[in-house]
């Protein structure tokens, strides 16, 4: 024990002088403070008293539940974004979520939509035990009889609404059963409506589970080749260096290049903007340097239509934010598509010839936007698929892809699902 | 205080390896010149709280602290070195078996029942900051703990890691012992499957005991670390 004297005190192991309030010295490397041993208490007693008690607990509830049960049968359970459900075997907590991980219901989905663009997104219904949190939606198809889904009412006039009947999907082979929304905006006033999952149940229950969608317009800013100057590199990337910087961003920007070919490196940076290429003559819209999609951490989607890529090496489009090619030409190149990062990249109805490596996918985070690789040509190309990284278990199908000529076909490093039974290997 | 002791440490310790170095300070691996024995010394600004309330608590499952020295924003704390691999590196080569996860989350639960009776969160729980020395799961790294008070609506920093941390310290509501909790659940999963549960959730009771060590409203996760050992 140290003896304290004027602030001071002594190292009662080496006789170092040390201050006051020192808690270890510094010379013979010991604690000269006191500790105290501190642990949690036993959990057994408390486990065992816990379990007698509601052992007890049970047995009452057990036997007003069965006798209440049988009083009220049939039954009508209704809940917005989830509902408790009782029968004999148990208590369950029905939910509705748009996606397999969270554990909480959605209640209300905020979506923006371009007026006129179409829209497609999936509601899973999912069944825990109320009890253990347990996921039993497989035990619990088997008590119900028949269920729909569908939009009885719809607000504000501009929507459309409409969903699948509910059924198993093999993109979320866990839930027990999804509905693909499909949903449209056709003026700038938004729209509201109300889904209604409705099951019955062999025992003659019924459950009905509600879920609000609401849209609000998304405004579309087309900027053709008369709206400035877009004839070289330089003056495209100037131009939307200069979009780029509005403050508004909530807007879709889509930029009608004209036939002309563009040579050097374009950078898309800050926001999505979606290049169209020339459709209306013989000539179409060139790039033979690379595009690059930097990281955004928006989300949306930077769209590249009727381009082509003629390349000499190098990588024709790389992109770290969500990108997706659709009816372009991808030839020279050492890798065309790159997708890196957060991107979820995808190809439609895209001919990827004589490159080093066609499509790359290389995104370690990130989450899917489209699960279709459908129309696209791969010919002559060292490997015309190289899938390294995919940041979702989301199955890839390539329906209608014809694949000629590849010294490599698909190098699937990451062991990404697939669906090829649409494609075509000649 | 705080002179005499960087003025001694730099006299009696030897700097052996940097450890750690982030914007807010380091962790360096120093060696007594006299005995040859090893410690940790950190330096960083911020609060000390939790550190100088460990300097007389004992806990198999924390390391010893030794002495705390503060001026200003200023901290210099003296800690045990533990010998041992972390979880990190552990989960490297293999996973756990439900029995081990049982055994080394309980000794994890013991320490942060020392921690949450003093009214501090650890908010940084993962497996880089879990050793195992023998028999003993250690819980280290208490840079991003601090004391919880009721009446703080949010936190105002963000601190903890990416995955492990609990919803709450991304500003949803103030972090208290829950948050730990939720940590914890996401270290069992992580231990039985190698994978957040996000991604794939453990089979069996212990997965239940994740999924409700991680919900995402702090109230539907076990009330303290007592009822998540007894669940354990």
């Amino acid at each position: 024990m140290a003896m304290e004297q004027d602030n001071k005190q002594i190292c009662p192991f080496c006789g170092a002088a040390l201050p006051g309030e020192a808690s270890f010295c510094p010379r013979c490397a010991r604690s000269v403070n006191r500790r105290r041993e501190v642990s949690p208490p036993s959990v057994r007693w408390r486990k065992n008293l816990r379990r007698v008690l509601m052992t007890a607990v049970f047995l009452l509830l057990a036997g007003g539940m069965a006798a209440g049960y049988f009083l009220t049968r049939p039954h009508t359970y209704e809940g917005v974004g989830e509902v408790y459900y009782s029968d004999l075997s148990g208590t369950y907590r029905l939910f509705l979520s748009e996606t397999a991980s969270p554990q909480e219901p959605s209640r209300e989905m905020h979506r923006t939509a371009a007026i006129g663009e179409a829209y497609r997104g999936p509601i899973l219904l999912r069944v825990h035990d109320a009890d253990t949190g347990a996921d039993v939606g497989e035990a619990f198809l088997e008590k119900i009889d028949r269920v729909t889904a569908e939009f009885p009412t719809i607000e504000g006039g501009g929507g459309n609404f409409s969903c699948t009947a509910p059924a198993p999907h093999s993109a979320f082979p866990d839930v027990p059963l999804v509905s693909l929304v499909d949903y449209t905006l056709d003026a700038d006033a938004g729209a509201a409506a109300e889904m209604v999952w409705t099951i019955d149940m062999k025992n003659g229950d019924t459950i009905r589970l509600g879920l609000d969608y609401i849209l609000s317009p998304l405004l579309t800013e087309n900027y053709y080749p008369e709206d400035g100057p877009m004839g070289t590199t330089e003056e495209l990337q100037a131009f939307i260096d200069e979009i780029a910087a509005a403050e508004d961003r909530s807007s879709i920007i889509n930029i009608y290049l004209p036939a002309v070919t563009y040579d050097g490196t374009l950078v898309l940076h800050g926001r999505a903007i979606n290049l169209y290429g020339s459709t209306g003559g013989e000539q179409r819209t060139v790039f033979t340097g690379s595009i690059q999609v930097e990281a955004r951490e928006d989300g949306r989607i930077s769209y590249f239509q009727d381009i082509d890529f003629r390349g000499n090496g190098g990588v024709a489009l790389s992109a770290a934010a969500n990108t997706r090619a659709t009816d372009c030409l991808f030839t020279g190149w050492d890798t065309a598509l790159y997708g890196c990062g957060t991107a979820w990249i995808n190809s439609i109805g895209c001919t990827f010839t004589d490159n080093g490596v066609g499509l790359h996918f290389n995104s370690t985070e990130g989450s899917a936007n489209h699960s279709l690789y459908n129309g696209n040509v791969f010919h002559n190309n060292a490997t015309a698929v190289l899938l390294e990284n995919v940041p979702t278990d989301l199955p890839l199908d390539f329906q209608g892809s014809t694949f000629s000529g590849n010294g490599t076909d698909i190098d699937n490093r990451c062991g990404q699902p697939l669906d090829l039974s649409g494609a075509a290997f000649q | 205080m705080y002179t005499w002791f960087a003025d001694a440490l730099e006299r009696e310790f030897a700097d052996m390896r940097l450890l750690k170095e982030s914007p807010r300070g380091s962790v360096r691996l120093i060696r007594h010149r006299a005995t040859g024995q090893r410690f940790i010394l950190r330096r960083f600004t911020g609060s000390a709280e939790v550190y100088q309330k460990l300097l007389s608590i004992s806990c198999p499952n924390l390391p010893r602290t030794l002495e705390v020295a503060v001026k200003g924003r200023e901290n210099l704390v003296l800690e045990e070195y533990i010998q041992g691999d972390t979880l990190g590196f552990l989960l490297q080569g293999a996973l756990f078996s439900p029995g081990e996860t049982r055994q080394i989350v309980t000794q994890l639960c013991r320490a942060l029942w020392v921690l949450h009776s003093m009214a501090a969160v650890h908010r940084d729980i993962k497996p880089e900051n879990v050793i195992l020395r023998g028999g003993d799961a250690i819980l280290i790294d208490f840079d991003a703990a601090r004391l919880y008070k009721e009446e703080r609506e949010s936190d105002t920093q963000i601190l903890g890691t990416t995955g492990f941390a609990a919803p709450e310290q991304y500003g949803l509501s103030q972090s208290d012992t829950r948050t730990d909790i939720y940590s914890l659940g996401i270290l069992i999963n992580v231990m039985l499957t190698g994978e957040h549960p996000s991604k794939r959730l453990a089979e069996g009771k212990l997965g239940r005991v994740v999924e409700r060590c991680t919900r995402v409203t702090p109230r539907k996760r076990y009330k303290n670390v007592l009822r998540l050992m007894e669940a354990l």
